[in-house]
């Protein structure tokens, strides 16, 4: 770390002399830089492109709306364009550096059809980055949803490379790697657990939402500890010139954005609220133990934001959500919070600077009582505390030099267990606290080399430390703790670290055609112990020590990208290839619950995985929709795993298709409908059994060498505007969901069952499927 | 209550089945592959004066709705220390094999070698060895048992069996935990056999620790007034107590949510059989059932 400090220091450097200086040498050339924004709620449009049509210079606006560009003096027309916005061009004399603002007014639907993407064909082919996706939130509610909850981490799925881990999850598998692999972020703040009510829900109210952002593994520089994807969620700022509003009542829930300036054009709010009424309908139940359950969710979002000058921006933004499950036994309630504070700083006009401060938690609390159970309380908690501070620095040329630093403290407390039990002492297990910092310094540098081609040179340094006070164990080589080491408060006792080099071009090989490559090396040291194929709320990280080495990924990736005239079809096929090294598994029948020794459960080995990946987007006007298709098999092995073979990853899928038709039939009627297929889950089936002590034990195939049946399914969705008179002031919309449509039985789990006090060598095959046909309705006013 | 984190379990899937209303489950026709044929062990030495039995079995297909083809003609013997004892094979019970206890009578903290030859499995005319190694662990007291009436609902009514007993400090110990009632064993199956570990009163005086069920649900009531109720608690090897976890965590199923993917039982027979040989250390208490004392 020591090192990186006076490399940045030099980099400050730079960037201050070539934005002061070189525009007063050279004389001819000028900055023009500025935010681009939505002209009815004056919020930052991020990815808006802005062409010097004079020149043919380029650039795209930031995370933040900013964007600045080097031009020579004289008239300049500026062309601005932003998917689902109608086109503004700005006609400029340069004479000195210059700031503008540029408004752009939203396209009627039925113009534009429903797209959900929003990055320009353009836009993506001078990318050097590959796999990277941008979607549109307000559009992503016309697309059918289950049980009437639009849902960013489900339309994700419906992208190739990317699959549920199992039915109606959130929880998402990359590239056949594991979901903790992702790397979820809320306004930049992790999330630890991406889901509600056991994962068929996300924690995001899309009402609340801006964008969503997701990245295959080819991570930017400023990204990272985690291998398989980043899924960058921003919320939305809050409307900067009027007070307006949306409620929604569904099936399940009920939710309510309000927002408006606090001063116009300077500062605005958000607040956003959610709970579902699940709850409401168990007393109808006919069964009385679930009559008595109490069961549900909610989450509110906030956000801050003033603009206190030409050069200083704020945001705060903070999360809250929770889940409450109670029944006569037990209760249980988790959730995360997330409070995100940023600064945005103009040091000059070429070197924008993004200062976040982030706190997080995610925490679950377990308790039983009654007098059938002794009382229990368990409760686990992980906070991360992370500071961040990035520069965006725009060299006189189309070069864009971004670096920064980063580090995360994690405090995480696995779970601490205390009973009381009816005449007796107290019980208590008590994993011990571990902490541990992740630092990080980066530069990218992406540079036009020429006309056709972008290179992205991106270098990203990390280094992780486990800190006291904590304990680790030694293990022997049958993985007992042999030994046991505690270290005292505040010294480091291990650490890791590594360069992650990550690389990309983008070369525009005709108007046509463009080809992308990119080598990404990622290194993970937060591991999620599971092994089940979908996310529970009882999450419990662990973190690399002296005996969990850091999971490393290597990913190559190659595409090639064919837009037509016009840009109504956009084909990509990308090929990519990943390896995986101290992948994490577990061994069979793992104790991960409350486990002081979890490490010793742990198998570590190597992952690998390869596919292909079709896109075919089509943008026709109203009508418009995207085929998603992967071809991919994704393995792992660990010398003490399936007797050191190699296995199927759980969530691989030898085929995934995704068919998505949007059809806006006028300005009110949207149609919409999806069918997806893929390859069943790898499962691990008996094929054979033996007898003892009087009852049968299953014998078993290698792991995950069957599968489930293949899955798949159609879904579609009508969403009617009122009739929403411009005099009115609010604004109507159904929406009408029908997921399954054809009742497919998807198998979620098959079990072998028999009853062993009948007739032990009597067994069934059973199979689960959660949905059968699910209609929903939703109604939504926006004022 | 017997280990702890299996009540957590058991809280958490009362929690989460409500979270699976609208699941729905049906029986459906699989065909599932069959792996070559494999000899099974099946023995558990003891401690007390009986007749020690090795079993000795063919693995099936899974959906056999027959009980597994007995091995017959096996020659079988157990070492201890020096001495080789060679075991009878029954005729009466197919792939039954048995030592007297006049002749062999285990004794905690001795270690007992199972040999199996003169079986040619893969029929190449050579026959292959198995072995298995165990020691059987040192003797647990069982001071006494109890009772105790338990309503949780309507179809789960139940005595739950109590142990009391000290853990030795200072070391790991691992307990298995089979009743009786007068003088047939209520705990038949596997299933019914309860293990833990001492990971949450190592060292302690265990003072009513629940360890076995007895069905009080009034049409399936399992006990009458003046019965005998033993409780067999038995030092366990750690490699047995490995075994049973892996058969109970088998049995509740998998599920997306909770578990990983199921995965053979680790047994300690060589040369690829399945099964187990080991050996326990077993300790009884008895309880005679008194409804007025054990059924509030």
């Amino acid at each position: 770390m020591k090192q990186v400090i006076p490399v940045f220091f030099c980099l400050l450097f730079i960037c201050f002399n070539t934005s002061g200086q070189t525009a007063r040498t050279v004389d001819s050339l000028f900055v023009v830089n500025g935010y681009v924004k939505n002209r009815q709620t004056s919020e930052i449009l991020p990815g808006a492109s802005i062409l010097s049509v004079n020149t043919g210079i380029g650039t795209i606006t930031n995370a933040y709306g900013f964007f600045s560009m080097t031009l020579p003096a004289g008239p300049q027309t500026l062309k601005f364009t932003y998917l689902g916005y109608k086109d503004s061009t700005l006609v400029i004399d340069l004479k000195a550096n210059q700031r503008v603002q540029l408004l752009l007014s939203p396209k009627s639907h039925h113009l534009t059809g429903i797209d959900i993407f929003s990055h320009t064909t353009e836009d993506q082919r001078h990318l050097p980055l590959l796999g990277v996706e941008k979607l549109d939130m307000s559009n992503l509610r016309k697309l059918p949803v289950l049980f009437g909850e639009t849902d960013p981490l489900k339309t994700i799925q419906l992208l190739p490379g990317i699959a549920t881990t199992s039915e109606g999850s959130t929880s998402v598998s990359v590239r056949g790697g594991n979901p903790d692999q992702n790397l979820l972020q809320f306004d930049e703040a992790i999330v630890y657990n991406g889901g509600h009510l056991l994962g068929f829900f996300s924690i995001f109210n899309n009402d609340a939402i801006k964008e969503v952002q997701v990245y295959k593994g080819d991570l930017p520089a400023w990204s990272g500890g985690r291998l398989s994807s980043l899924i960058d969620i921003r919320s939305r700022d809050g409307n900067m010139k009027h007070f307006s509003g949306t409620t929604g009542i569904g099936l399940i829930s009920s939710k309510m954005t309000l927002e408006g300036p606090i001063r116009k054009e300077k500062s605005s709010f958000l607040v956003s609220g959610r709970r579902t009424y699940l709850d409401m309908f168990l007393p109808l139940s006919s069964d009385e133990d679930i009559r008595n359950n109490s069961l549900y969710f909610y989450d509110t979002n906030f956000k801050l934001n003033w603009i206190t000058n030409d050069n200083n921006r704020f945001f705060l933004s903070g999360y809250l959500g929770r889940d409450v499950f109670k029944n006569e036994y037990a209760g249980l309630d988790f959730g995360n919070k997330t409070l995100t504070l940023r600064w945005n700083h103009l040091y000059s006009p070429r070197l924008f600077s993004n200062a976040t401060l982030v706190y997080s938690r995610y925490d679950y609390f377990l308790q039983s009582t009654g007098d059938a159970f002794s009382s229990i309380n368990w409760d686990s908690r992980l906070n991360d505390f992370s500071v961040k501070y990035a520069f965006t620095c725009y060299l006189p040329t189309e070069d864009l030099l971004e670096f920064g630093i980063q580090s995360i403290y994690h405090a995480i407390k696995p779970g601490d267990v205390s009973s009381y039990e009816k005449d007796q002492n107290k019980q208590r297990i008590n994993v011990p606290e571990t902490n541990s910092l992740e630092h990080a310094a980066y530069i990218s540098h992406t540079r036009k080399i020429a006309q056709q081609l972008s290179i992205r040179l991106g270098l990203r340094f990390s280094l992780f430390q486990n800190i006291g006070r904590g304990r680790s164990f030694l293990y022997d080589e049958t993985f007992s703790p042999v030994d046991t080491l505690d270290y005292s408060k505040g010294s480091i006792y291990n650490q890791y670290a590594g360069l992650e080099p990550r690389v990309g071009f983008s070369w525009l090989l005709s108007p046509h055609f463009t080809l992308k490559g990119s080598y990404a090396n990622n290194r993970q040291y937060l591991h999620l112990a599971s092994n089940s194929g979908s996310g529970t709320p009882l999450d419990i990280w662990f973190v690399s020590s002296p005996n969990i080495k850091p999971q490393i990924s290597n990913q190559l990736a190659a595409d090639i990208q064919y837009n037509s005239h016009n840009n109504v079809w956009e084909h990509t096929l990308e090929l990519f290839v990943k390896k995986i090294d101290h992948a994490i598994d577990f061994k069979d029948y793992p104790d991960l619950i409350l486990n002081e020794a979890l490490e010793g459960e742990v198998r570590s080995g190597q992952a690998r995985s390869k596919g292909i990946e079709w896109l075919t987007k089509y943008n026709n006007g109203p009508l418009n929709g995207w085929i998603a298709y992967t071809l991919s098999r994704s393995e792992r092995q660990s010398k003490w795993i399936n007797n050191g073979a190699w296995y199927l990853s759980p969530f691989d899928h030898t085929h995934n298709l995704s068919v998505i038709l949007n059809y806006a039939v006028n300005d009110r009627l949207h149609l919409s409908a999806n069918w997806l297929y893929f390859t069943g889950t790898p499962a691990t089936y008996p094929v054979g059994r033996f007898d003892f002590q009087g009852g049968i034990i299953p014998i078993y195939s290698q792991r995950n060498a069957e599968r489930l049946p293949d899955y798949h399914r159609m879904d579609i969705a009508l969403v009617l505007q009122g009739k929403n008179p411009p005099s009115r002031a609010w604004q109507s919309e159904w929406s009408f969901s029908i997921y399954n449509l054809y009742g497919r039985k998807n198998a979620w789990m098959i079990n072998f069952t028999g009853d062993d006090d009948e007739d032990p060598y009597t067994r069934e095959t059973e199979m689960t499927y959660l949905f059968s046909v699910v209609p929903s309705v939703s109604y939504i006013i926006r004022f | 209550m017997i280990e702890k984190t299996k009540e957590y379990w058991f809280i958490l899937v009362l929690i989460f089945e409500v979270g699976l209303l609208s699941s729905c489950t049906e029986t459906i026709d699989l065909s599932l592959k069959t792996n070559p044929r494999q000899l099974v062990v099946d023995a558990i030495l003891t401690n007390e004066p009986t007749v020690q039995i090795v079993r000795l079995s063919w693995s099936a297909p899974y959906f056999s709705t027959d009980p597994s083809t007995p091995v017959l003609g096996a020659r079988l013997s157990i070492t201890e220390g020096e001495t080789i004892y060679y075991l009878r094979e029954s005729i009466k019970h197919e792939g039954l094999y048995y030592i007297m206890p006049d002749v062999l009578l285990p004794s905690p903290g001795k270690t007992y070698k199972l040999t199996i030859d003169q079986l040619d499995l893969d029929d190449d005319g050579v026959s292959e060895q198995y072995t298995a190694t165990t020691t059987m662990p040192e003797i647990v007291t069982v001071d006494s048992t109890n009772l105790r009436y338990q309503y949780f609902n309507s179809d789960w009514e139940i005595w739950q069996v109590l142990a009391y007993f000290q853990d030795p400090p200072d070391e790991k110990n691992h307990y298995m935990f089979r009743i009786s009632r007068n003088d047939s064993r209520l705990t038949n199956l596997p299933s019914d056999i309860r293990v833990a570990n001492d990971k949450l009163f190592s060292g302690w005086y265990v003072d009513g620790l629940w360890v076995q069920s007895i069905d009080a649900r009034p049409d399936h009531r399992q006990l009458e007034a003046g019965d005998l109720i033993t409780l067999e608690m038995a030092a366990i090897p750690d490699d047995f107590y490995n075994f049973m976890e892996a058969v109970k965590m088998n049995e509740m199923g998998t599920d997306p949510l909770f578990s990983g993917p199921p995965a053979n039982i680790p047994g300690n027979i060589s040369n690829g059989a399945l099964g187990v040989f080991t050996a326990v250390a077993v300790s009884k208490a008895h309880v005679i059932y008194d409804p007025a004392r054990h059924d509030q």
